[in-house]
């Protein structure tokens, strides 16, 4: 009986101390600490901009493919780009997105195709419950007791190793290849380009083009779409535009018109448009930075331009 | 079922342990009854239609164990003993060969003939290699006197006890069950209770907080492999080097919980592992790996073929021929073969260096040397035994020689300058770490993490109580965080065989 007892007592502690570590004594600075502060900056603009304005709402496929600075450009009006990751959860997106918006808005959402079916277990887990299960614990709670006993159950030993090393550079100053230096006062990635690109040729090159499937888009009523939909929702209430679009792939094959026209009756179904450019933001795998969502600066400039045409219509007159 | 799902370990095993010592305190037979239906019912979740081949296997093995070891009441009417042992392993060898050989050897006669036979596809059924040869040396025991057994129920309980059924330890009737006609066996004990579920916890923790994770980094290498692209040297000594971590703490893990299980039930199972890859030569390695794999190949294929009683030429012969059972033993298939004829070979140049060559005193270097040897065969080993097929071997062979290129992430050359002799620089290296500096990062760690601890700590048997509880206290809740929030569980890669 003692024995046991003991054993109970080490399981006891095991969860005490997983708990004390990943809640109050590790964080990843360079990645999850990091989606945060980007996330922070791109929310200061879009909150002191003038409104109307757009926001550009995905994960990193807005931030590496979208040029919020050149939409600015054409279109006269502010624009923020929110993209950060496609990891980080889309809801912590959206809710930094509904801070933002007010009537007479434009939302021009490009997310990836991977994002709309994530399960929710996986929306629960992101980048973002990490970070509010480190730092942010009373935003936790209004997840209910499912989203803080995921939160705080998703660290492995790996995300420990990862949290360990993460500290340990940042301590030593090291920085990673992008960060809030790389973006611009929008939100826009910037520099993804030239020598530094080229150093991904091999990757772009071995990389299979990504195709969205209509038998997984949008067929699990509680993944992400789930999410997208209640912000399209609430959009609509709000009288703000929202407008679906294609994120950023290569032009191997053209995406099929099936998932194009789900994704439309998506968007249409809950109030809101879906923008297709000629070219379904396809492009050859030359003009790619480091993965099929991500275009170099040059190639997100032209994509704006061109974007830049197509939303003009849909802007509302201030 | 799995020891790592929630059904098993919420579900059946509670509850089986519960009624196993509830019935024992009013009937040895009915506690014997309850564990073996339980046993069937453990083996029947995977595919209950299969649970008809594993009945058929008991029952044909009891009746002729029971002919063999009760020969004398049918004296008059009964061929000769060896008759009845020959038509007993003829009967599971077709059984085993049936079922994971035929359509190896049918493919390979349609390569080498130009034939066109075609083989309904048939699912190998769960631990047919294990319980074959459980059952294979249970006859042989039998012919040889060393087993009395009349009970039918007895025998299926031998059979079927599920902590060992589907991949081991490999056990003899001698050795189990005359733990199951002791009475102190069917009264709950805490202390057996305490410490086989210690095993069962700190055995979980090396399969899903350690091979699980290794598996990601193994499978993104062979993976690519197979399916035909270039693997640079990073990545192809990562799958190396991860696989070898994976299928240790995997299999080792497995047989852990096994014995914990058992002994849970206050049955002593055999150890299977012995910190193998701190050996220091392949003889070694085979004392420590799957011990009770190597027990049954010794006494069963080694020893029958003539062992070492007829000179050494036939001794070295045997030797190969054994290991060579065994590689075939673990799956259909050239890379197999291989991998057995590798260790046939290594055993024999080992035998032979130790006869004629190795010196008598052995300074340390000379050690650190020999252990360096064995890992290197090993691990070269471990990538053709992974391999879905020899293409695939022959890329990450490839791969590891840098015959792909050796390529690093430009962030960390830049860190690390030195490292600039021996690879080029580039954004993201393919198949590695998810192809990000934070992954190669984390990937780097956790290897010396899994070396660090197959290398430098003692294994669950020679640690005491109080730093088994330690080990607990730092897995265990990472190994329920696996088991019931990560989404997925995986099968012990033992059960293939």
């Amino acid at each position: 009986m003692r024995a046991f007892l003991h054993l109970l007592t080490a399981s006891i502690l095991s969860l005490l101390l997983y708990l004390l570590v990943f809640g109050f004594l590790v964080s990843r600075p360079m990645v999850v600490d990091q989606a945060q502060e980007m996330l922070e900056k791109k929310m200061a603009y879009g909150l002191a901009a003038r409104h109307p304005q757009i926001v550009i709402v995905a994960g990193s496929n807005a931030r590496f493919s979208h040029s919020c600075a050149v939409l600015e450009q054409l279109l006269h009006r502010p624009c923020t780009n929110l993209g950060v990751a496609g990891t980080i959860g889309i809801d912590w997106t959206l809710d930094a997105a509904r801070q933002i918006l007010k009537r007479g808005d434009l939302a021009y959402m490009p997310v990836e195709f991977d994002i709309y079916p994530h399960p929710r277990a996986q929306l629960l887990t992101g980048m973002d419950a990490a970070y509010r299960f480190r730092h942010d614990k009373a935003s936790l709670a209004k997840r209910g007791p499912d989203g803080v006993v995921r939160a705080a159950f998703m660290f492995s030993l790996p995300t420990l190793v990862q949290s360990l090393g993460e500290m340990a550079l940042a301590e030593a100053g090291v920085r990673r290849r992008f960060g809030l230096d790389t973006l611009n006062k929008q939100g826009d990635e910037i520099g993804h380009d030239g020598a530094k690109a080229n150093a991904y040729l091999a990757t772009i090159r071995s990389e299979s083009q990504r195709m969205p499937e209509t038998e997984t888009l949008l067929t699990d009523p509680e993944a992400g779409a789930q999410a997208i939909a209640s912000f399209l929702d609430w959009c609509r209430v709000h009288g703000v535009t929202a407008v679906g679009g294609l994120p950023t792939v290569f032009n191997d094959r053209p995406i099929p018109d099936a998932p194009i026209a789900e994704l439309r009756a998506f968007y249409g179904k809950h109030g809101a448009g879906f923008l297709v450019l000629p070219n379904r933001s396809q492009y050859p795998r030359s003009a790619f930075y480091d993965s099929d969502y991500h275009l170099r600066e040059s190639w997100q400039r032209r994509h704006s331009v061109l974007l830049a045409a197509h939303l003009r219509p849909l802007l509302s007159h201030e | 079922m799995l020891f790592n799902s929630t059904i098993f370990l919420f579900g059946f095993l509670p509850v089986t342990l519960l009624l196993f010592f509830v019935f024992g305190r009013y009937s040895v037979r009915a506690a014997r009854l309850w564990l073996a239906a339980a046993s069937l019912f453990f083996y029947a979740w995977w595919n209950p239609p299969y649970l008809i081949l594993l009945a058929i296997s008991i029952i044909f093995n009891y009746g002729a164990g029971y002919l063999l070891q009760f020969r004398e009441r049918f004296t008059s009417s009964l061929p000769p003993a060896k008759l009845i042992l020959a038509l007993g392993l003829a009967f599971n060898l077709g059984f085993l060969g049936y079922f994971k050989y035929s359509a190896f050897l049918v493919d390979n006669l349609n390569a080498v003939a130009g034939t066109d036979f075609v083989l309904r596809h048939l699912a190998l059924p769960l631990a047919i290699s294990f319980f074959t040869f459980q059952k294979i040396a249970y006859l042989v025991d039998s012919y040889l006197g060393k087993v009395k057994e009349k009970s039918f129920l007895n025998y299926v309980l031998f059979a079927a006890f599920f902590p060992q059924l589907i991949a081991g330890p490999i056990v003899h009737y001698s050795e189990i069950f005359p733990q199951f006609k002791k009475l102190e066996t069917y009264r709950f004990q805490w202390a057996n209770f305490s410490d086989g579920a210690t095993l069962f916890l700190l055995g979980l923790a090396k399969k899903v907080v350690l091979a699980d994770e290794f598996a990601r980094y193994s499978d993104t290498a062979f993976n690519a492999a197979q399916g035909g692209a270039l693997i640079s040297l990073a990545p192809a000594w990562v799958g190396a080097l991860s696989y070898t971590l994976q299928l240790y703490f995997d299999f080792s893990g497995y047989s852990d919980m096994a014995i914990g299980l058992a002994r849970m039930f206050n049955i002593e199972l055999p150890l299977n592992f012995w910190s193998p890859y701190k050996a220091g030569s392949i003889m070694d390695f085979w004392r420590r790996w799957h011990m009770t794999l190597s027990r049954f190949l010794r006494d069963y294929v080694y020893i029958p073929l003539g062992g070492n009683r007829h000179g050494e030429a036939r001794r070295y012969r045997n030797l190969f021929l054994t290991m060579l059972v065994g590689g075939v033993w673990h799956g259909a298939g050239w890379t197999y073969v291989i991998w057995g004829t590798l260790h046939g070979a290594a055993l024999v140049v080992n035998h032979l260096w130790d006869a004629k060559i190795a010196p008598r005193t052995r300074p340390l270097l000379y050690r650190a040397a020999a252990h360096v040897l064995t890992l290197a065969v090993v691990i070269c080993g471990w990538v053709i035994f992974r391999s879905p097929s020899l293409h695939a071997a022959r890329r990450v062979f490839g791969g590891m020689a840098g015959r792909s290129g050796a390529y690093l992430p430009d962030q960390v050359l830049n860190a690390v300058p030195a490292l600039r002799r021996f690879f080029d620089g580039v954004g993201q290296v393919p198949y590695l770490g998810d192809s990000t500096v934070m992954g190669s990062f984390e990937i780097l760690i956790m290897l010396l993490l899994g070396y660090g601890i197959v290398f430098l700590a003692p294994n669950l048997y020679q640690m005491s109580q109080r730093q088994r509880l330690a080990v607990v206290a730092v897995s265990f809740t990472f190994t329920f965080q696996k088991i019931l929030f990560a989404g997925s569980i995986s099968p012990f890669l033992y059960f293939q065989f």
